[in-house]
């Protein structure tokens, strides 16, 4: 437990020196702000140029009542820019370690690799915890100040699956890390996957499968998707983040440092 | 039992190139062992072997009798190791990193602030209280030799601990490393012969993949030692005096070497002068 610990405020200290934590919170808080600011000025923006627009010959456009819900549609259209942004700012975490070579120091101290393993995931996962709280509650906070939120349907719900959506995306970049020894490796093996995903998303059979039909929570908030479809996906993606963990785990083990 | 490192037989290829080809040799206790070839002769390899960081192709290694197995560090708890070039995170400061250390060491909770201090008095870091982002390579080494010693190893492995210094880094760490050998055995590899002169009991000469020579530096000494000398002389006329003996005396010389400069000894004095 003290080496866990030990590695934990040793990872714990690299977000605050380097300012990721910073980066990522402020990213967070940003991101999370611009969907309803974004739903709010639309209109008015439209308003100012409507003489200009005129001019141009351009008349008609009408601007649909703007709620709660075009508020939540705007924020969903940009969280996977999001979980993105986390998988690049994190894809490194591994990979520096090899190419400096400082895990060797540390395991040669008789540190187990599971428990390097294990610390990391741990700050990664309080990390993500973290940011997507910031994000997340951003955007609820001004879009309840804003509108009136009571329209909106399984809205906590709709966030908690972008944040197991996460998680996910940290157990398949852990098993790219242990795989790869670059950094862009571990995006591309992580971006692939996603993509397979997406690909097979198509295919109406195995689109409920999918993990990236988490991504798609919009579709809750009008009440037309029950929160019991997502069983399915929930259960996938559970198996086979602990199936990623695991071989994590395994290949980790026996990798050359 | 004297050897605290034992090594069999080993042989370790990577893809076709042949690294290791049957090495053999023992480290007896309480020496410095001085593992001595050429770039790329494999003395690296044979460390990694022996920390479990490579898994050897065939053949055995046991410390303190007991196997090394790859990919496992029970091992390690008996080895103190100093990478060639030592990597630490530069966000933190040394007392921080060996904190670090101390923890995954398990290094008695209440012992640890002493040790870390002795550590960093016995490298003359304890007053470099900044992070290590900002150190040259010899404070590097010097911090990479204090965690190797922090958890008080029976065996420090130093990967040419002194090939990447210049001469005022080399005579440092030389002689923390043969201070540290009265309770430690001190393997270290290099390829700088007069470091091995200097401070090494034990020598093992590596060459194609196998021990070329192995043995005492006595020996070493011995083998060439009874015919000839390098002398040096507080003035040219002392020198000239010497010579002119020889001279008288009729003694046949068969080689005659002139220094005529010692930069070493130059740029010791010159930079001893400023950090005085």
């Amino acid at each position: 437990m003290r080496q866990i610990n030990a590695f934990i405020k040793k990872e714990w200290m690299e977000q605050q020196r380097t300012h990721k934590l910073m980066i990522i919170l402020i990213v967070s808080l940003l991101m999370g702000i611009m969907a309803p600011a974004v739903a709010k000025l639309t209109p008015v923006l439209f308003e100012s140029m409507t003489d200009t627009l005129a001019e141009q010959g351009i008349v008609g456009i009408e601007v649909g009542e703007v709620t709660a819900i075009t508020s939540w549609q705007q924020y969903y259209k940009n969280i996977f820019m999001f979980v993105m942004v986390f998988v690049i700012m994190y894809a490194g975490s591994y990979t520096t370690e090899y190419q400096r070579g400082t895990l060797i120091n540390i395991i040669t101290k008789g540190m187990s690799r599971t428990k390097v393993l294990a610390s990391k995931l741990i700050v990664q996962i309080v990390v993500w915890t973290l940011a997507y709280l910031v994000n997340f509650g951003s955007a609820y906070i001004y879009t309840v100040y804003y509108w009136d939120n009571s329209i909106v349907k399984n809205c906590i719900f709709a966030g908690v699956m972008i944040y197991i959506f996460g998680l996910w995306t940290i157990g398949i970049m852990t098993l790219g890390s242990c795989i790869g020894n670059t950094n862009m490796a571990v995006l591309l093996f992580t971006g692939g996957i996603v993509a397979v995903c997406y690909m097979l998303n198509i295919v109406p059979d195995i689109a409920p499968y999918m993990p990236v039909k988490l991504l798609g929570a919009v579709e809750l908030l009008s009440g037309d998707v029950n929160p019991k479809d997502y069983l399915e996906t929930l259960v996938v993606t559970a198996v086979t983040s602990v199936m990623a963990i695991a071989g994590s785990i395994v290949i980790f083990r026996k990798k050359k440092l | 039992m004297d050897e605290i490192l034992k090594i069999k037989d080993v042989y370790k290829s990577f893809g076709e190139k042949k690294i290791l080809d049957g090495l053999s040799f023992d480290v007896p206790r309480n020496s410095v062992f001085g593992f001595v070839g050429r770039n790329g002769a494999g003395k690296t390899t044979t460390m990694k072997l022996i920390l479990g960081l490579y898994k050897a192709d065939a053949g055995e290694i046991f410390i303190n009798g007991k196997k090394v197995k790859y990919g496992q560090n029970d091992t390690n708890k008996y080895i103190g190791y100093l990478p060639d070039v030592p990597e630490f995170y530069g966000y933190m400061k040394p007392a921080e990193y060996l904190r670090l250390c101390a923890d995954i060491t398990n290094i008695p909770k209440e012992k640890v602030d002493d040790r870390i201090n002795e550590m960093l008095v016995m490298v003359g870091l304890e007053k470099d209280n900044k992070r290590i982002n900002g150190f040259s390579r010899g404070m590097k080494q010097r911090l990479g030799i204090a965690q190797a010693l922090l958890a008080k190893p029976e065996l420090l492995i130093c990967d040419e601990p002194t090939s990447a210094l210049d001469p005022a880094g080399r005579k440092e760490i030389l002689d923390i490393l043969k201070a540290v050998s009265e309770h430690t055995t001190v393997i270290f590899s290099t390829h700088i012969l007069s470091d091995v002169e200097r401070i090494c009991d034990n020598v093992a000469i590596l060459n194609n993949g196998r021990i070329a020579w192995n043995g005492n530096i006595a020996q070493v000494r011995e083998m060439g030692g009874n015919k000839s000398f390098t002398a040096e002389f507080a003035s040219n006329e002392d020198m000239n005096k010497a010579l002119n003996a020889i001279k008288t005396q009729n003694i046949d010389i068969v080689k005659l070497e002139m220094k005529d400069s010692n930069l070493e000894k130059l740029f010791m004095e010159v930079i001893g002068n400023e950090t005085d």
